[in-house]
Parts: C-alpha cells; sequence; structure tokens
C-alpha cells in the first residue's frame, strides 16, 4: 500500500491534546526528551515539566540573545526563572495572524541548539499548532462562561431576576451565597471618555478590582458597564456600618495609583442589603452616591449616608434657588471680593471649627472672628444658632450640587 | 454580550418636523395625552427630541416602589405595567420625563424603544420616521466619534442616570438680521 | 409589526404639498392601523411628516362626516341626517328649477382647489362640463403668478428640475421657502449637498425653521425680493467686467443696461434692509459656488412684486450660468399633470344651443366676482376640495356671497368653517377610501392609490357623486347630463395611461404601479433650453414702498401640524394653544407694553380678532404673523385691494394691520 505513513509521535502528540497544554507539554517533552515549558503571549506559564518551574505557575524572564527577535518562529533565549538561568529554544505559537504565546524547549549543558532543530522541527512546530488550537478552545469556553456569568449579574443587578430562589440557584453555579447580606460598590473612571483609550482603562481597573479583592480573601464577583466596574460585596450583617467597604475602597485606590489609573478612580457606596432582589437597588444607589460625591468632593461616598444630599439634588431648582437666595442672598450682594463668602463656606466645611477653619485657610483666629462678626452683620443672624448653620451647609451644597 | 443600544441625535440636523413624535403614536397607539416622544423647541435656532433615554442607571429603577422596571441585555429599559400601582414616583424622579402616567389605564407607560421592532431588525419607528437622519441608533458599547457631545445645552442634567444619548452640536453660522 | 391578518396597500397623500408621498397603508379586518411611508418612493424614501403618520386618526375620528345632512335654516346650527338620495334629489331639483328659471345653468359655480390633488378629483369639473355652460373659477391663487414669471422666463415652459438633484448643488439658495415645515424631505438632499462640501442660504423676512440650519441666513424687508437680486446680479456684473457673459441669453443687452443704470446698491439696501457687506457676502457665493440650485419659494410671490421677483431670481441664476445645469437650476414648481388627458378635468362641455361656453370667474377673487354676476346671478354653489372661508382672501365678501344663494352644497370630511356655512354637507371619502392616480407638482413620481379601506359610514369619493347626481339628473330630466357614469374609477385611471405616459413613466400598465411608484424617465437634458430663454426686462425697479393703510405687515404662513385648514381635527396634531397666537417682535412688544401670553387684538378695515401675542426677538419690528387656519382664521382680516386678474396668485401677503393691547389683559 502506498501513500504517507503517519509518524508515530504525531499521533501521540494528537493523544495527548485530550490533557490540555499539560498533556501536549508531557508528551512534547518525552518525545524530546528535554524540559518543556508552554506560556502565554505575556510569557506567563500555562503548563510545564521543568521540575524547577512551580506547577501553579509564575511568570518567567526571557533573555533574548542579541541577534534574536520574537518575530522569528524560532529564536535562541536565556529563561530565567527560581533565580536561576536557562538556554533554551522558543518557538511562537502563532495562528491567524495572532501570537498565543510560546514553547520553550530547555536545553542540557553541552546541548547545541542545532541537533534539536534538525530533528525535531517539525514536531514542534506541530506541537505549536495544536498548541494554538487548545488555547483557542480554552478561549472559547471561558468566553462562554463569561457571558453566562455577566448576564447573571447584569440581569441581578438591573432587577430583571424578581425571585430569590433564582438568584440563589444561579449563584450556586459560582459558589456565591446570596443568603449573606451584600452592597454593591461601583469604581469608575472620572471623566472618562468613551471614545479614546480610556476603554482601556477599564480593564486594568477591572484587574486592579479583582485582584484586591482576591487579596483580601474575597471571592469577585465584579461586573463592567460603560465607565465603571461594579462589585458585588459580602457584609457579615446588615449593618449601617461602613468600615469594611471603606477599607477595601482605600486599598484599591491604592493599588489604581500604581497603574495608569493613578488619580482618576472614584466610587460610590451603595446600601446593604440582606435579600438578594434588592441589590439592584444598591447598585443604583452606588452610582448616585458616585455622581454626587464627584459633585460634592467627596472620597467614598455612601448613599446611606447623603440623604440630604440626594434631597437636594432631586428637588425643584426654582426652589432650591430660591432658598439659596434666602439664606445668602444678602452676602452675594454685599461681598464684594468674593471673602466672606469663601470664608463662611469653609466654616460650613468645617462644621464651624474655630480651629480647623482658620488653619485651613491659613487665618490668625481673630481675623476669622472678625470675618465671622461681619457675616453676622450682613446676613443679620447668630452664626452659633444651629438652626442656622444647617440653613447654611445646606445653601452651600445646593451651590455645589447644581453649579450655582 | 450585554450592549447598550442609544440615541444618536444631531442639533445640527432636526428641524423639528415632529414626524417622529407622531410616528411613535402611530406604532404605539399611545393615548392622546401621553407621549412617548417630544419635539421641543429649546431655542430660536435648536430642536430637541426626546424619549426615554434607556439610562445606564436609570432613576425610575431605584425608586420604583414595586420593581417593576427591567433593562434587557441590550440596554432597553422596560416597565412590565401589571406590577405599576401608578404611584408616579418614577414619573417625578426622571429628568427626561420618559415615564408617562397614563389617566385611562391608572398606569405608567413609556418608550420601549420598539424592542419589538428591532427584535425583527427593524429601527425604532421615530428613527425610520426621521427625513433628516438627526435622529438615530448606534451601539454606545461600542461607538466612537470624537465629533459627538455627551450633552447639548437645553438638555436635562445627565448626571447620575447616564442616558443612553449622544448628540452631535450646533456648528457655527452666519447671521444676518435687520436692523429693529 | 406585519403578521399574518395584516394587509398593505398603495396610498399616496393628496394634499396641496410638494410631497406627494407614497405611504403604505396596514389594514387589519378592514380597518386601517397605521401607515408608513413607502421605500420605494425616491422622493420622501420611507419618510413621511407628521401629518402623514397620524392620518389612521384623520380617517377614523369623532368629528368625521359620517352622513349627508342637511341644515335649516343656514347658518342656524340645526342639522339634520339626509339619506344620499334626499340629498341628490333635493340638489337635482334646485339643478333642474335653476335651468328652467334662467334658460342654462349659467346661475350654477362650483369653487373647487386643491383639497384633493388626485386626478380622479377633477370628476368635479367634469361633472359640470356634462351639464353643459355654467359658471367655473379660473387661475391659480396658489403659485398662478410665479408660475406665469417661468413661463415669461423660460418661452413657455412650466419645468421644474428634478429636486432630488438639490443634492449636487454646491450652494443651495432657499428665497422664501421653509422646506423644513412646508416640504420636509427636501432637507435631506439639501443636507446631502452640506455633507459634499455644499452651502445653504437661506433669504426670508422670517427666521423659519429651515433658515436655523442655514450657513448664511440673511434676513430681507418683506416684498424686496426683486431689488436684492437685481442688486447681487449688479455686484456679479461689475466683477465680470465683461468677461463670461451670457451674450448669447437674449435680452442680456437691455438687461445688462438696466443693472448698470437703474440700480443703485444704497438704495438697494435701503429698501431691502441689508447691508452693502451682506449682499457682497451673496454676490461672492454665486460668483465661487457652482452649480448654484436657487429655490423660489410660493412666499416671494404673495404679494404685488411676486412677478417681478420672480424674474429678477431666475435672471440672476442665468446670469451665474445656472439655468438647466445639473445640481442649479431655478425650482418652484412644475404641471406635469398637464401632460396627462385630464379626461375629467378636461371632458367635454355639453352644447348649449346659445351660449356658447362656459363664463369664468378669478378663484383668487371669487366672491367679488361672482357677486357681480348678472343674467343670470350665480345662485348655486358646489363647494369641493376646499374650504374658502377659512383661507380665501375678502371673507366679508363671502357672508355677502352666501346671502345671494339658494343653494350652497360642501363636500368635505370635516365640518369646516365653508361647510358650516352650507345647506347640505355630502360627506367626502379619504383617499384611503377610493382609487386613484396621483402625480406631484415638484418631484417627479407618478403613484397609484388604492383603496384600502371601505368608505367611511356613507362617505363618497367626488367621483362616485359626480356619477350618482349625473344619473339622477338624467332620470329627472333625461339626457340633461352628458356623464358617463357607468365608468368605473379603474377605467378613468387607464385612460389617463396613455401609451405617451405610460412610456414617460416606463410602465405597461396601471398594474406596474401598485409595485409601486415610478420616475418620469423622460427629463430634459440639462443642455437644452436657453434659447427660449429671456431676461428680466423692466424698465424700472419696482418700489417697496406700499400703500400702508395700517402700520404692520400680517404675514400668515403655512403651519406645521396642518396643510391650510386640513387636519385641525386630528388629536395627535393638536397644537400645545388652540387659540390663534400672534407673532410679534420684541422691539415692537416692548413699544406697546405686550408681553408673551397676554391677548392682544390684531385689527384693520375688514375687522379685529383676539390672538395670544407671543414674542420673538428675530421678527422685524413691522411684521406680525399668524398662521393659516384654525378656529379663528386670520384671513378674516384680509382683502386685496382691487382684486387680483387671472392668473396672478392671492396677494396675501399684502396685508397690513395694527394691533392693541386686549383691555385688561394680562398675561
Amino acid at each position: 500500500m502506498g501513500g504517507v505513513n503517519v509518524p508515530e509521535f504525531v499521533q501521540e502528540l494528537l493523544a495527548s491534546s485530550k490533557h490540555g497544554l499539560e498533556g501536549i507539554a508531557g508528551k512534547l517533552s518525552e518525545i524530546l526528551a528535554h524540559p518543556v515549558i508552554i506560556t502565554d503571549p505575556l510569557h506567563r506559564v500555562k503548563a510545564s515539566t521543568a521540575e524547577e518551574v512551580d506547577p501553579d505557575y509564575g511568570e518567567i524572564v526571557i533573555h533574548l540573545h542579541l541577534d534574536q527577535d520574537f518575530e522569528q518562529l524560532f529564536f535562541d533565549c536565556v529563561l530565567s526563572f527560581n533565580g536561576d538561568f536557562h538556554e533554551a529554544i522558543g518557538h511562537r505559537i502563532f495562528f491567524n495572524n495572532q501570537n498565543h504565546g510560546y514553547i520553550f524547549t530547555l536545553l542540557k549543558e553541552a546541548d547545541g541548539k542545532k541537533r534539536l532543530i534538525e530533528g525535531y522541527e517539525s514536531l514542534i512546530k506541530y506541537a505549536a499548532s495544536l498548541c494554538s488550537m487548545q488555547i483557542q478552545k480554552e478561549k472559547e469556553i471561558k468566553a462562554e462562561r463569561f457571558q453566562f456569568k455577566n448576564a447573571f449579574l447584569f440581569d441581578l443587578l438591573y432587577g430583571n431576576l424578581k425571585k430569590r430562589e433564582d438568584i440563589l440557584a444561579f449563584g450556586d453555579i459560582w459558589n456565591w451565597d446570596f443568603l449573606q447580606p451584600h452592597a454593591v460598590l461601583v469604581f469608575a473612571i472620572k471623566d472618562f471618555n468613551y471614545y479614546s483609550s480610556d476603554r482601556q482603562l477599564l480593564q486594568t481597573l477591572r484587574y486592579t478590582v479583582e485582584q484586591a479583592l482576591i487579596q483580601n480573601g474575597i471571592q469577585p464577583i465584579t461586573f463592567s458597564k460603560q465607565n465603571e466596574i461594579a462589585v458585588i460585596f459580602p457584609k457579615d450583617t446588615d449593618s449601617k456600618n461602613q468600615q469594611k467597604e471603606k477599607e477595601f475602597i482605600a486599598f484599591v485606590m491604592q493599588q489604581a495609583k500604581k497603574t495608569d489609573l493613578n488619580e482618576r478612580v472614584a466610587c460610590g457606596i451603595g446600601k446593604t442589603y440582606n435579600n438578594p432582589e434588592e441589590l439592584y437597588k444598591s447598585y443604583q444607589e452606588a452610582k448616585v452616591a458616585y455622581e454626587l460625591g464627584r459633585l460634592l468632593d467627596v472620597d467614598m461616598p455612601a448613599f446611606a449616608n447623603m440623604g440630604l444630599e440626594t434631597i437636594l439634588y432631586k428637588h425643584d431648582l426654582q426652589a432650591l434657588k430660591e432658598f439659596y437666595q434666602y439664606v445668602l442672598g444678602d452676602l452675594l450682594n454685599q461681598d464684594e471680593d468674593g471673602e466672606l463668602m469663601y470664608t463662611l463656606e469653609s466654616l460650613a466645611k468645617h462644621q464651624f471649627d474655630i480651629k480647623q477653619t482658620s488653619e485651613a485657610l491659613f487665618l490668625h483666629r481673630n481675623t476669622l472672628r472678625y470675618r465671622m462678626k461681619k457675616i453676622e452683620e450682613i446676613l443679620d443672624i447668630k452664626l452659633d444658632d444651629l438652626n442656622n448653620r444647617l440653613n447654611i451647609i445646606a445653601a452651600f451644597k445646593i451651590k455645589q450640587l447644581h453649579n450655582l | 454580550m450585554t450592549n447598550q443600544v442609544g440615541f444618536i441625535f444631531d442639533a445640527d440636523s432636526c428641524i423639528g418636523c415632529k414626524a417622529c413624535e407622531v410616528a411613535c403614536r402611530n406604532e404605539n397607539k399611545t393615548f392622546d395625552g401621553v407621549k412617548w416622544r417630544r419635539v421641543t423647541k429649546i431655542s430660536e435656532d435648536t430642536f430637541l427630541s426626546v424619549s426615554c433615554n434607556h439610562c445606564n442607571n436609570p432613576e425610575c429603577f431605584r425608586v420604583c416602589p414595586e420593581n417593576a422596571f427591567t433593562k434587557r441585555y441590550d440596554g432597553i429599559v422596560l416597565i412590565d405595567s401589571s406590577l405599576c400601582n401608578g404611584c408616579k414616583i418614577c414619573v417625578e424622579a426622571c429628568p427626561y420625563n420618559a415615564p408617562q402616567f397614563d389617566p385611562e389605564t391608572n398606569k405608567v407607560t413609556k418608550c420601549q424603544m420598539c424592542y419589538p421592532r428591532q427584535d425583527q431588525g427593524l429601527l425604532p419607528a421615530c428613527v425610520e420616521a426621521c427625513t433628516t437622519s438627526a435622529l438615530g441608533l448606534v451601539d454606545l458599547e461600542t461607538f466612537v466619534d470624537p465629533n459627538a457631545v455627551p450633552a447639548i445645552e437645553g438638555f436635562p442634567d445627565i448626571r447620575i442616570t447616564q442616558p443612553s444619548i449622544v448628540f452631535y452640536p450646533q456648528r457655527k453660522k452666519d447671521r444676518y438680521f435687520l436692523n429693529h | 409589526m406585519i403578521d399574518a391578518a395584516m394587509e398593505i396597500f398603495r396610498n399616496v397623500c393628496p394634499r396641496n404639498c410638494y410631497g406627494t408621498c407614497s405611504m403604505l397603508s396596514y389594514v387589519e379586518n378592514g380597518i386601517l392601523t397605521k401607515v408608513t411611508g413607502d421605500p420605494k418612493h425616491g422622493y420622501s424614501k420611507g419618510h413621511l411628516c407628521a401629518k402623514g403618520y397620524a392620518y389612521t386618526q384623520y380617517v377614523y375620528n369623532p368629528y368625521r362626516l359620517k352622513y349627508p345632512v342637511l341644515q335649516s335654516p343656514r347658518g342656524s346650527g340645526n342639522w339634520k341626517r339626509i339619506s344620499w338620495d334626499e340629498a341628490y334629489n333635493i340638489i337635482a331639483r334646485k339643478i333642474l328649477e335653476l335651468h328652467d328659471r334662467y334658460g342654462s345653468n349659467l346661475a350654477l359655480g362650483y369653487n373647487k382647489f386643491s383639497g384633493n390633488l388626485g386626478i380622479l378629483h377633477y370628476a368635479t369639473e367634469g361633472m359640470f362640463n356634462s351639464l353643459g355652460p355654467h359658471t367655473k373659477p379660473a387661475g391659480n391663487l396658489c403659485m398662478g403668478t410665479g408660475e406665469q414669471a417661468i413661463r415669461d422666463s423660460f418661452g413657455g415652459e412650466f419645468r421644474n428640475p428634478a429636486p432630488e438633484d438639490m443634492a449636487e448643488a454646491k450652494l443651495v439658495v432657499l428665497w422664501g421657502a421653509n422646506p423644513a415645515v412646508t416640504n420636509v424631505h427636501q432637507m435631506k438632499f439639501i443636507y446631502s449637498a452640506l455633507k459634499k462640501g455644499g452651502k445653504l442660504v437661506v433669504i426670508d423676512p422670517l427666521y423659519t425653521a429651515t433658515a436655523a440650519r442655514a450657513d448664511l441666513y440673511v434676513q430681507i424687508r418683506p416684498g424686496t425680493d426683486a431689488l436684492l437680486a437685481h442688486g447681487i446680479a449688479k455686484l456679479l456684473l461689475e466683477k465680470k467686467e465683461g468677461r463670461d457673459e451670457p451674450v448669447h441669453l437674449p435680452g442680456w443687452k437691455a438687461y445688462k443696461e438696466f443693472l448698470k443704470n437703474k440700480i443703485d446698491l444704497d438704495t438697494v439696501c435701503q429698501k431691502t434692509g441689508i447691508t452693502h457687506e451682506y449682499i457682497e457676502k451673496l454676490a461672492v457665493l454665486y460668483d465661487n459656488c457652482r452649480p448654484a440650485a436657487t429655490w423660489a419659494g410660493f412666499g416671494i410671490q404673495r404679494n404685488n412684486h411676486g412677478k417681478e421677483s420672480m424674474k429678477a431670481i431666475i435672471s440672476l441664476a442665468a446670469l451665474t450660468g445656472n439655468i438647466h445645469v445639473k445640481g442649479g437650476g431655478v425650482y418652484f414648481a412644475h404641471d406635469d399633470i398637464n401632460d396627462f388627458p385630464l379626461h375629467l378635468a378636461r371632458f367635454p362641455e355639453k352644447k348649449h344651443p346659445i351660449i356658447p361656453r362656459s363664463r369664468q370667474i378669478n378663484i383668487a377673487n371669487f366672491a367679488e366676482e361672482a357677486l357681480q354676476l348678472t343674467d343670470p346671478p350665480l345662485k348655486f354653489l358646489w363647494i369641493a376640495s376646499r374650504n374658502p372661508l377659512s383661507q380665501d382672501q375678502n371673507l366679508k365678501g363671502w357672508q355677502e356671497l352666501i346671502k345671494n344663494l339658494e343653494l350652497i352644497v360642501t363636500v368635505d370630511l370635516y365640518m369646516t368653517e365653508t361647510a358650516k356655512h352650507s345647506d347640505i354637507i355630502l360627506p367626502a371619502a379619504s383617499h384611503f377610501e377610493e382609487e386613484d392616480l396621483l402625480v406631484g407638482y415638484w418631484h417627479h413620481w407618478l403613484s397609484f392609490n388604492e383603496k384600502a379601506v371601505a368608505p367611511y359610514f356613507e362617505a363618497k369619493s367626488d367621483l362616485k357623486i359626480a356619477r350618482e347626481l349625473t344619473k339622477k339628473l338624467n332620470e329627472l330630466s333625461p339626457g340633461f347630463s352628458n356623464f358617463p357614469y357607468d365608468r368605473e374609477p379603474i377605467d378613468w385611471i387607464k385612460m389617463e395611461l396613455t401609451p405617451k405616459i405610460k412610456k414617460r413613466y416606463g410602465i405597461g400598465s396601471y398594474k406596474d404601479l401598485l409595485e409601486g411608484p415610478r420616475h418620469r424617465t423622460d427629463m430634459e437634458p440639462e443642455s437644452v433650453a436657453g434659447e427660449n430663454f429671456s431676461f428680466f426686462a423692466g424698465k424700472k425697479p419696482a418700489g417697496s414702498d406700499e400703500e400702508k393703510n395700517y402700520p404692520y405687515r400680517l404675514l400668515s404662513p403655512q403651519s406645521l401640524l396642518r396643510i391650510h385648514s386640513q387636519f385641525s381635527h386630528v388629536p395627535w396634531l393638536r397644537p400645545e394653544h388652540e387659540e390663534t397666537v400672534a407673532v410679534i417682535g420684541t422691539t415692537l412688544a416692548a413699544k406697546k407694553e405686550i408681553k408673551d401670553g397676554m391677548k392682544i387684538k390684531i385689527y384693520n378695515e375688514q375687522g379685529a380678532l383676539t390672538a395670544t401675542a407671543k414674542t420673538n426677538e428675530y421678527l422685524p419690528e413691522d411684521t406680525v404673523v399668524v398662521e393659516q387656519g384654525g378656529k379663528n382664521p386670520i384671513n378674516q382680516l384680509i382683502k386685496i385691494n382691487g382684486g387680483n386678474n387671472i392668473p396672478e396668485s392671492t396677494y396675501f401677503y399684502d396685508c397690513y394691520v395694527n394691533i392693541s393691547k386686549k383691555e385688561g389683559a394680562e398675561a
């Protein structure tokens, strides 16, 4: 019988791909009698037969020989992991014009590159194409799972799931316990430009938030939409205390500063709900808190603490303007350089604490007291009256919220 | 998987002809006093055509005591009128007058972006009706245009709700008025 | 949404409008449930206007007339339902009695115009012709003046370039035209020109919704368009300095002399109100942008300088090399319809032994001329497709005329101002309830109008009424009419589609039109013409100083959600304020201490009406604007002194009024 004989190791390799990249790495290593490492395009290890490489995979650093580059299918390089250096031959897993990763064959001392390539060039190429198929398959599965998960989170956060049993059943799929109270936190990129590279920043934000959750021992439940990442954040109790959220946010902000996100992340905290079918409210609250926090310059705005602001934001604008005029109108008219207004605004911001205000304004306390007296004269009120203070605080909030 | 269909409104093209507004009624047969879409003249130069904006952060959603609102994966916000108790809180909460109280049924209804048409691959009736292409439909998850802006003067405050609508502003023009 | 029980028909909006839009009618269980645009109609391209989308409410409407009704006495509001047979009997007996009394049908007259532009609606004319000599209206109150100006300039031709070609223009000049309100579908072709780098110029006394879209808007004093066109032409002539002059065109020399010697730019500036700088800007645009499409709107010929303005604008277009150029040209309207046989409109008049032919009166001055008729006087008036008591000038004359008439029959769908003053109203079918054939006066599409639903209650088409009434007449007096009342609508339509017409529209039979409207295939090549063209040949420019017996000029344009007085009963189109609104300039308002929303009185020698004031900073001080139609029609203040001549348009904008704050009026 004529025709082509398929070499046995080709069939063996094909069979090994049943066990994913691990299987391919194992079989290839066996045939070549050399350790093999398979990485993704970012050099993160996906599978390895080298003893020194942590099977839970870390990153390896690749040092290229001067005359080599990654664009070649085969290239000589030095890998460093676990503090050791290893000579290796790299092979790009290239498919459909896309780089899917690399196969590295570690060389033993005194091995020549030539020997390895001459005998097994086509074998490695074949293994690479099996790898690319495998990686493609994994991506698809992941995307499918992700889509399914995303759809569930969308429905949860938009109140489309009206029955608790449904939510609990879906949660079970990913081991999410919705019997526990949760609050929704929203992280968003400030001044997001939809039409620019800000979209990539959102990926960074998601990664940062998820890593922060893992490092805090929390299973990440995150959802991204437009310029924001929503986190379904587990709480021990449904208490109003937001300490846990705030610590976590502070941690995220700190991490974000190390990335391209810099200072561009802002957040909002929704109320805690026992019932998962009400979590959509927490999500909307977190977004409202985010917006109000931006307007009022609050770092960690929690919807639960923003009752007055929410009312002032929603209230009829004309009535609010009238109130603002009623409380501060005289001062606006008579304070020509705006100095007294600025002073009063600082006072309101510092709960009318003279010490704090004078420090913030770099003013001598007596100067501050003198100004307060003048303000009292103009407005014809006493600033130590609690009602007056409340009115003034509200008036300044109106000013901020509505850009008066 | 999820996306956000939204409107695109070119303020430089709209002539205020109200075809969108009436085409909506023609399609959806809304009660006389109920307008899912409205065209208004916001200045001598500018018209605005506004319906429900199927917000990213719908306030109607948050405030509804009956949890009657849902958001589809394509971003369309719907109200299940059978759950509506007619309390009108959403009517107050929406900056765009999108939820409309129907005195005949004592319930709120609103623009559903002609989702039955969209599901068949057709444009919403208002967009189809627009003879000047001032009103369009885009997927805001992927929409990119450096000339587009999130709001124009005269449009309600977009903060908090994040409406699914983008605008093209008017360009500068030369005017001569009689001395009067 | 389309489901199985849904049937779709092709209809055509027959309103007196530029669009003549094809539409698709969705019919479910015999009920019209929805109308949409017809994507096969190359002009409207699947869109309708707001009025079009509201048609279901026009068809099914609590105010629509269901049965023939008789009012006794006239004007009492005491209406009684009668059967069609009773109605025909009363009408026929009156016709026969008048014929006996005067020995002819000259005492019979009709007033019919543009309420429905379908070719079969000429059945009214056909019906009267079938009775022999009678009294018929002549002229065109809407566009007669413009039509004459175009015929004069283009050697008898009345043609319009394809409006779709405006998309190819580098400059679009809209002169007294407001398509954003009156011709919405044209806007997309204009925008298409803008997208390709073209410029839009609007010249109008009013800062309209169209003007707001223009790259350059120039406000002009009403009635001074001729002067502006002459002024621009003079500047261009100076620029040319003898180069590229259209010497081959007839009348060039005289026109050139006229511009040189009779046009003084300072006077132009003073009379038009436009600065030298802006006239120069217009000249530069005409000079630099070619092709330039100029659209002379109906507005500029609604005053007694209209003809000169039209000719001046056309001459300017010719001077700049823009006539008969693709993407250029002068737009106004066309008369393609006259190339059809129009068997109904031109139904041969039945011979009378003595009287050679019908007597004509000018439709633009109908009431006054009808009142002057003697021997016999006009005694019977048939009104169809018209609402003169809202839309004509000289409504006082109409009141007078009504008193002299023995029987007034109005055919309409609604209880209009005119219907209210009739003895008998016959309920008319809507265009969804009859077959018809339509060709527009702006674009060049031919459309078939299918019968989509059964007539509303007892409504009938003009043709059906003509058939039944003439049959009744012949029953009572054999041979009185020679109308072929057995002929069906489709037969009349087939007769209109002569081999020449079929060739023009590229169809084999009417059935091809059921698949969609068709465009004229034999548009005249742009290169032709010119040889018959002639320039403006005036001796001196018309002055703009009017005899003003009252201080403010009244302009009465179309309102967005109506055509003239039509559609006023449609709830979806109901304006926010039902009352009459008068727009006045802020300066005038301040002078008269009038604030927005205040009730004011508008008056002149014709009468007075109350309106709600709306101030506008862009309106010239000496102008008041009230839209036509509505419950309290503004036309009651309009009377054109001395009337018009056939075939001039009605000069609605030569009307002056005064205003005052209503006593005790507050906002």
